[in-house]
């Protein structure tokens, strides 16, 4: 059954436009209007106007399915990689130590003898799993600690956001540092690291979110219907910024495997048999001068890993947020 | 004007506090035992107590936050568990080599965010524009220390001009320096370029038009001016970029450093060490989030307006 307030809420937007405040087009100024001034306006610029949409559209159109492709192949290197990578990680092929890429060793070997190729492979469930688990748990922490500032406000709002200024004021990197210091290296520990690292984005973010929402009349009119806070806070408010947390996640994703990469590089990642990308960097920076391949593939790894999730994070803001300026 | 700036100091020092108090907790107070690790996991209980009264972590912990708090007032970081030297002197020496970098590195990033930023703008929509922006892309996209190898691999190692490691002078600087700032100044790129695409589009540059002035006037003097003089509000985000990840460059690099004496410490289980460069760091953040703030009041009075209203 729908609640009297849901019947309402869309009501007083449609009787009355000009009423309804939406902070977000104080940040980015209507398009519609603006393609009128341009038209009343002669173009005497080549170009001035806006961004051509279409050259934009089709480059995105042949990016997102490449790196959807690209997510998808290092999912699978993730699950199952035994089936992908030719060798096991602990094979050292003595025969063949810091041979150059090509065959059988398509990214070369290292300065065990072990395969690079195969290495990255294996490599990969770890920046996974600390991407989406650092991600899962500092979105949902943060976007709560967010919406309930931004939608209680007064005191609450004060010392929430008085603790996130403190939390922010630690540079983001300096802080994983301290914690995977103190926690010792391990994958669970650096997962938690970089979530208490990241957690503070979020809320900010959301809370100005729920600020916006907060003033808006459906929400008054869901109150007087009688729902509480609680399911306000969960039907309505959360809903309306599920796009924002969407496109914050997924770009949350890549910054939590670079700042993986960061910790693993400094000694303080997960660096037992498993070997992560960061680490195989450390590794092969002792035979920068000798061996490119060992800190070029891997690297390549996660660079193309951040750069696929950007890209979808960069769409599905445009497809979802049309509003938000191009970038 | 006063009252703003009076209420802003306030607020820092606050934060500062607040800071120095997360600090100390995340570092003394989680699980994980300084003396344990010192030690070693197969030391009698006897060895780590003795170590532990001779470092002062038997205390309970609101005593010891008593003392640290007293001492970072005094200015007073503590001492170093290793080489028993006081973390301040410590500290001290290494910071002119970050400041050093930092700071160059800033530079060279401002400097080269605005320009890619204003050529990406002037040729928009062609394959310049383009070429800069998936470059940027691809940089925001990579671990500053993969950027760092990929330089020395091309500079160092392919044409051999630059040394890779080393300390004194002017050349050993560059690649370090370069990395940081190549890889800081893509966020300001964005910036500029987003900023002037929505500059274009203000009243004001009609009126100016109607006024009869060049378009090429227009973009390279007022829309620009605009754009940059909007990059302060990043700085403070920079220097903090800049901060961290002088810890991975100084590593790399093999630089001396603040960053590099961090890592050595974390090695060594050394937690005032740890503890003081990570305070300065964020002091340094906050002072200058400060700066920026208190600048952007004077330079842009829309943001007077709105501390009136209270927003902040």
């Amino acid at each position: 059954m729908k609640s009297a307030a849901e019947q309402l809420a869309p009501a007083p937007a449609r009787a009355l436009p000009e009423m309804v405040f939406d902070a977000s087009e104080l940040e980015s100024p209507d398009r519609s209007l603006q393609t009128q001034v341009e038209r009343g306006s002669r173009p005497r610029i080549k170009e001035l106007p806006r961004e051509s949409r279409l050259a934009q559209l089709s480059l995105s159109d042949v990016l997102v399915p490449a790196s959807l492709l690209l997510l998808t192949f290092v999912a699978a290197c993730a699950a199952f990689p035994a089936t992908v990578a030719p060798y096991l990680p602990t094979d050292m092929h003595t025969d063949a130590i810091l041979s150059a890429p090509g065959w059988p060793h398509l990214f070369g070997t290292d300065q065990f003898g072990r395969d690079v190729f195969s290495l990255v492979v294996y490599g990969a469930r770890q920046s996974v799993l600390i991407g989406v688990f650092a991600v899962l748990i500092s979105c949902s922490i943060g976007v709560s600690l967010g919406l309930v500032a931004g939608y209680a406000g007064g005191w609450l709002d004060t010392a929430l956001m008085r603790v996130i200024d403190t939390w922010l004021a630690i540079p983001n990197i300096l802080l994983a540092i301290a914690l995977s210091t103190v926690l010792g290296p391990s994958l669970v520990n650096t997962i938690f690291a970089i979530s208490i690292t990241t957690i503070p984005r979020y809320a900010r973010i959301l809370r100005g979110q729920a600020l916006s929402v907060r003033s808006r009349p459906f929400i008054e009119a869901s109150r007087a219907a009688g729902a509480s806070h609680f399911a306000i806070l969960r039907k309505h408010v959360l809903p309306h910024c599920s796009v924002q947390i969407m496109v914050l996640a997924t770009l949350g994703v890549g910054t939590s495997i670079l700042i993986g990469s960061g910790l693993s590089f400094l000694g303080l990642g997960v660096n037992d048999e498993r070997p992560d990308w960061g680490y195989l960097l450390t590794q092969g920076r002792g035979y920068l001068t000798v061996a490119w391949w060992t800190v070029t593939f891997p690297g390549l790894a996660i660079t193309s890993l951040v750069v696929s999730i950007n890209l979808l994070g960069d769409a599905l803001r445009r497809r979802f947020d049309p509003r938000s300026a191009p970038r | 004007m006063l009252r703003r700036i009076i209420e802003r100091f306030l607020v820092s020092l606050g934060v500062i506090f607040g800071a120095v108090t997360l600090i100390f907790l995340v570092l003394n107070w989680l699980p994980g035992d300084a003396a344990t690790l010192i030690a070693g996991e197969d030391a009698s209980p006897e060895t780590v107590h003795h170590l532990r009264v001779k470092l002062g972590t038997d205390r309970p912990l609101s005593d010891q936050y008593r003392t640290y708090l007293v001492g970072v007032l005094h200015g007073d970081l503590g001492t170093s568990y290793v080489t028993r030297e006081p973390v301040v002197r410590r500290l001290a020496a290494q910071l002119p080599s970050t400041l050093t970098l930092t700071f160059s590195a800033c530079s060279v990033a401002i400097v080269l965010g605005v320009l890619l930023g204003v050529l990406s703008v002037s040729y928009r929509g062609r394959w310049l524009d383009h070429a800069i922006q998936s470059l940027s892309l691809f940089v925001h996209s990579m671990p500053s220390f993969w950027l760092g190898m990929l330089m020395i691999l091309l500079f160092s190692v392919k044409l051999g001009w630059l040394p890779v490691i080393g300390n004194g002078g002017l050349l050993p600087l560059i690649l370090p320096v370069s990395t940081l700032g190549i890889w800081l100044s893509v966020p300001l790129q964005r910036l500029v370029r987003d900023g002037m695409l929505e500059g274009l589009h203000e009243p004001y540059v009609t009126t100016l038009r109607a006024k009869g002035l060049g378009e090429r006037r227009i973009f390279y003097v007022h829309v620009l001016r605009n754009a940059v003089t909007s990059t302060i509000t990043l700085l403070g985000v920079l220097v903090g970029e800049s901060l961290s990840n002088a810890v991975i460059i100084e590593t790399l690099f093999a630089r001396q450093g603040i960053g590099r004496t961090t890592v050595e410490a974390i090695g060594q289980k050394d937690v005032p060490v740890v503890q003081g460069a990570i305070l300065i760091s964020s002091v340094a953040y906050v002072l200058v989030n400060l700066f920026v703030d208190l600048s952007y009041t004077l330079i842009d009075p829309r943001t007077r307006l709105q501390s009136l209203k209270g927003t902040r």
